[in-house]
């Protein structure tokens, strides 16, 4: 399954914790919406081609 | 088909709370996830604890001091990951 | 598809806006509920205008909003001014949904 985690203010302890979790069983990608490096189209896709978002 | 939602308490606990149960108008399936804190106990907070069992949703808590079923972090990571929608508050 | 966005904080109105703008600028739908911190952005007109955007539509939480005492009465019509309901439904149509 793959799995979108979006920082939306950079990583915390909870959200490293279930990501490093989730990683053991699923495909997991991470976007730092704080570190502005990629587009917003580019965001979209990565949110649609996902089957699940978390946002923190 | 109803949908699965997740909502991930972490501060705001009063908000989350309000806003979970709000998810059940639309015939959701809430899971609350309280992490970490103690739960606040207030009028309204105790109501909405109230009000989401009387929803039929659940609550979980990775904090043993909540009287809530508990899970570990590794077990809530894996129910998040069964969940059509997640909402972390 | 249809893209749900929970803005609770007032502080990512950037990306709302940004990724609004993108979907929508890709052919989806995006349906945007302001509530508890997010409410804070109904003044502010780069917000509201995106009520105007094509393929987008808004609501805020009016609870929170007087509970805030938020001026909204410069809010456009279109943005409506609902309740938890309008957050049920989002959640429950949306095809993904993202907190900012």
């Amino acid at each position: 399954m793959k799995i979108l985690h979006i920082l939306n203010d950079g990583p915390d302890r909870l959200s490293s914790e279930i990501i490093a979790f989730q990683s053991k069983d699923h495909d997991v990608t991470v976007i730092d919406l704080s570190k502005q490096e990629l587009s917003y189209e580019t965001i979209v896709d990565s949110i649609f081609s996902a089957d699940l978002v978390i946002s923190w | 088909m109803a949908k699965k939602v997740a909502v991930v308490v972490r501060d705001r606990q009063h908000e989350a709370l309000r806003m979970a149960i709000g998810l059940t108008l639309k015939d959701a399936v809430v899971s609350v996830y309280v992490m970490d804190n103690k739960l606040a106990s207030d009028e309204n907070i105790d109501l909405n604890v109230e009000t989401i069992g009387d929803m039929d949703g659940k609550i979980y808590s990775n904090n043993p001091e909540n009287k809530f079923d508990q899970l570990t972090t590794e077990e809530i990571a894996h129910a998040l990951a069964d969940a059509d929608a997640v909402i972390a508050y | 598809m249809k893209l749900g966005i929970f803005v609770n904080t007032d502080r990512h109105l950037a990306d709302v806006i940004g990724i609004a703008r993108a979907a929508v600028a890709k052919g989806h739908e995006v349906v945007i509920f302001a509530m508890d911190g997010g409410s804070k952005l109904l003044p502010d007109p780069d917000f509201t205008a995106l009520c105007s955007v094509k393929g987008v539509s808004m609501s805020y939480c009016d609870h929170n909003a007087k509970a805030m005492s938020i001026a909204t009465e410069g809010v456009p019509k279109d943005v409506v001014c609902g309740s938890q309901y309008n957050n049920a439904i989002m959640a429950s149509e949306s095809d993904r949904l993202i907190v900012l």
